[in-house]
């Protein structure tokens, strides 16, 4: 697992209140279906941004954005660049 | 309508109410005296959406227009809405204190530091305190509440349909999610009917609550895609800038978490409120229909005063 995604699980783990375990769920699973309500994406994201020193842009502010991990992990890689391994 | 023409048309409504004497000027934007004519009507408005929901056998309940601070502060008021808060503060100081706080006061100075929080903060809707109230499991056939009573809001406008002291007419329902929704959907119903019933044109949209920054912007967009808040609008001045009178949202289990509040089965409580602005519906009823209300249509003053 990318060093990224395994950051974004942390947070997910810390600040997303999900019913089963952020380091197992799929990538593409509903992060709102495992229980993530509007107030902890809030948190996700401010943790995000924190955590990587970025602002989400406005056109990011939305709920696809923070339904799955990967949806997460591309907005990442949009702002941040290609993860260098 | 520009910007600037919506503020002198904000100006002039206020203007034509503060003449024939239905609001009194208290000296702020959105804080006003009010005539007993306007109170009545108020009144109509009031008793019409409260009979509406009798049908369900509601327990009413009043409150006081505070909260304690730990509601307020619970329900992530400062948050969501810090723009439109209200805490309460008061002076808790000595002697030397009290004479830095009129010396202040004297000289014209910003004296809020001399000044401490309080237990209570005005209430910003009114159907907040009865969540707490709710702690623990309901009981069979409970979950149905109405609740009327004053809100504080801090945004100061010449507009007279956004006042900082209003009244709110608030439903709730408590209890799964199918209940809440489907009770709403029986308000999607009956609302445009009282609303055309009294001369109010409207529109439905899909909104989202003024949440604020840029972690409210994520907010207002789950909110609106979630379709978790219902608005009727109003357009007092015109279709481009109509005023929400009426709302119905849907909390999920927000409430229902936060206070630790069960369904009579014993799962986590869902929630729901109407909320009617009273001081709205009833501005824009003199809008409608003029500010002398012995010459408004039979047709509305019989739902008013039935």
């Amino acid at each position: 697992m990318s060093e990224r995604t395994t950051t974004i699980r942390t947070i997910l783990a810390k600040h997303g209140k999900l019913n089963g375990s952020a380091d197992t769920i799929a990538d593409d699973k509903s992060l709102y279906s495992a229980g993530l309500t509007s107030h902890a994406s809030v948190n996700v994201m401010l943790a995000l941004e924190d955590e990587f020193d970025i602002e989400f842009p406005e056109r990011m502010l939305t709920r696809s954005t923070f339904e799955t991990v990967a949806n997460l992990r591309l907005a990442l890689d949009s702002l941040l660049g290609e993860e260098s391994d | 309508m520009s910007p600037e023409e919506l503020v002198l048309a904000h100006a002039d409504l206020r203007d034509r109410l503060f003449a024939a004497k239905l609001l009194v000027p208290c000296g702020v934007d959105g804080l006003y005296g009010r005539s007993a004519t306007f109170e009545k009507v108020l009144n109509g408005v009031d008793a019409a959406a409260y009979a509406l929901g009798i049908v369900d056998d509601p327990i009413t309940i009043s409150f006081p227009p505070m909260i304690p601070r730990s509601t307020f502060e619970a329900v992530d008021y400062l948050r969501n809405f810090p723009q439109l808060c209200g805490p309460v503060f008061t002076f808790t100081g000595d002697n030397k204190d009290h004479s830095e706080l009129v010396h202040r006061l004297d000289e014209h100075e910003d004296y809020s530091d001399c000044l401490s929080l309080s237990e209570v903060a005005l209430t910003p809707a009114c159907c907040y305190p009865l969540y707490p109230s709710l702690v623990g499991q309901l009981g069979d056939g409970d979950g149905w509440y109405s609740t009327m009573g004053y809100c504080f809001r801090h945004e100061p406008s010449v507009d007279p349909m956004r006042l900082q002291a209003f009244q709110q007419r608030e439903h709730i329902r408590v209890g799964t999610p199918d209940d809440v929704l489907s009770w709403r959907e029986t308000w999607v119903d009956r609302i445009p009917k009282l609303l055309e019933s009294i001369g109010l044109e409207f529109r439905t949209e899909f909104a989202n609550d003024p949440f604020f920054g840029r972690a409210g912007r994520l907010m207002s967009r789950s909110q609106i895609e979630q379709e978790l808040k219902i608005e009727w609008l109003v357009p007092v001045f015109g279709e481009d800038h109509p005023t929400a009178c009426v709302s119905a949202n849907y909390h999920q289990n927000h409430f229902g978490e936060l206070f630790g509040i069960s369904t009579a089965d014993g799962a986590e409580a869902h929630s729901g409120c109407v909320g009617f602005g009273l001081e709205r519906c009833t501005v824009a009823l003199f809008a409608a229909h003029g500010t002398d209300v012995s010459m408004w249509p039979d047709s509305v003053t019989s739902v008013l005063w039935p």
